[in-house]
């Protein structure tokens, strides 16, 4: 059993914004653990962990707060697979 | 009922379990955290090596609130090594049962008799205060138990332990046992030091408490010989949530009490130890962890985690209800629709066992 939650946070970026500097101040967040780069109806995903849902939420609002983040999305992890393990 | 003191005896009674031995320093740092925990009583024994001895003379000097009270046998010799210490308490000793006098002391009754009082005497003629310990009391002939606890009084002892040194009591008998030297001595203050052997030191020292006794003897997380005696985090929220006293103790500490005990001994605590257990305040089941949240934790918490230092914890899988991924919905903005909660729910109920956990 893990003993934290998880999240993926889905953001669709500003038409204008660079990611790159989304991501650099995403990854400044306490609580993520990495950010991807996608193409389609979203442009980042975001994996972010805690052991308690309220700081857990602080950071999905940190990640809403940054400059370029247009809107998002949460998905709450109920289990992993694979290889990577990123709680 | 009076107000009940706290005798914790980590240091000594502690020491006797095996794989525990503190250092000079974790003996002081023990001392320093029990004090501010707010214990009565810190026992310690320095009779039992050098490092013993310094480690005693450490806490007498390090200027606790606490009696630094130290335990030795009812002897002469033991008595002038506490002595030596220039303690304001000493624990002194004896057996009283039948079958400690014969193979333990190979004495008399009456000679027992008459070297708990020479002792006590002794003790109290160099100006200590004195708690004279009945060593197996509760198998002991009640009528002798109580001639023993009559002549330590007269003796001039302060306080008297009674014990159940292999714990074979059960929440009446040591009721009633203590009730009867009471009874007999209504100015003697007793001390209750109970054995965990079948799993009852706590309900017998309570009961030992609704009889008459004031002090009650624990050790951090339940060490002691055998299977210990009560742990202090039980002890000090038993009195609370059920007598509505002792209000003063530092209860929020008891976690990192354990901790540090756990941390020096390496012995672990057991998850379903009271109060620092770290199974004490999560939530597993569907239909109590919905009325949790419908109760503030009331409907299955006997008192807060917040209270004694905690935080209360749920845990998501296989025996979870809507009502955890309602709240994480809320909690996390993730908007589920009630169609969105029973897919996920049919998806963790095709989890074998527990998915991950989260504070609330």
């Amino acid at each position: 059993m893990e003993n934290s939650i998880s999240v993926f946070i889905g953001v669709v970026t500003e038409e204008k914004a660079k990611t790159s500097e989304i991501i650099k101040a995403i990854l400044t967040i306490p609580g993520v653990k990495s950010a991807w780069e996608l193409t389609g109806s979203l442009d980042l995903i975001v994996l972010a962990s805690s052991q308690s849902v309220h700081s857990l939420n602080v950071v999905v609002e940190a990640v809403r707060a940054c400059a370029g983040v247009k809107e998002t999305t949460t998905y709450l992890v109920l289990d992993s697979h694979g290889e990577v393990k990123q709680r | 009922m009076q107000r009940i003191l706290l005798l914790d005896s980590t240091l000594r009674e502690g020491e006797q379990a095996p794989k525990v031995r503190f250092s000079r320093e974790q003996s002081l740092q023990t001392a320093g955290e029990l004090d501010s925990f707010g214990v009565d009583f810190i026992e310690v024994s320095p009779t039992v090596s050098e490092r013993s001895r310094q480690a005693a003379k450490d806490i007498l000097a390090a200027g606790l609130k606490a009696n630094v009270i130290l335990h030795g046998r009812a002897t002469k010799e033991d008595i002038d090594l506490l002595h030596s210490f220039s303690p304001k308490w000493i624990a002194i000793y004896l057996s009283t049962s039948d079958v400690h006098l014969e193979h333990k002391l190979h004495m008399t009754k009456q000679d027992a008799l008459s070297r708990a009082a020479e002792t006590i005497r002794y003790a109290k003629s160099l100006g200590l205060k004195v708690r004279f310990t009945c060593e197996d009391a509760s198998r002991t002939d009640a009528d002798y138990l109580i001639r023993m606890a009559r002549a330590a009084h007269d003796a001039g002892a302060d306080r008297i332990s009674i014990t159940d040194t292999v714990g074979v009591m059960t929440p009446s008998s040591m009721y009633s046992l203590v009730h009867k030297v009471k009874s007999a001595i209504p100015s003697a203050e007793l001390d209750v030091h109970c054995h965990n052997d079948l799993g009852l030191a706590l309900a017998n020292s309570l009961a030992s408490v609704e009889a008459g006794a004031t002090c009650i003897h624990t050790c951090i997380n339940g060490a002691g010989e055998r299977a210990g005696i009560p742990k202090i985090a039980e002890v000090a929220m038993a009195l609370q949530v059920l007598y509505k006293q002792r209000e003063d103790l530092q209860i929020s500490t008891l976690p990192r009490l354990s901790k540090m005990f756990s941390d020096f001994t390496r012995l672990h605590c057991d998850p379903f130890s009271p109060v620092v257990g770290e199974n004490v305040f999560r939530h597993k089941g569907g239909t109590h962890l919905g009325a949790v949240l419908r109760s503030d934790g009331k409907a299955y918490e006997a008192f807060t985690p917040e209270s004694v230092g905690r935080a209360r914890r749920f845990v998501v899988g296989e025996y979870s209800g809507k009502n955890v991924l309602r709240y994480l919905s809320t909690n996390l903005g993730l908007n589920l629709t009630d169609a969105q909660v029973a897919k996920a729910m049919a998806r963790l109920k095709e989890k074998e066992g527990d998915m991950f956990e989260f504070e609330a």
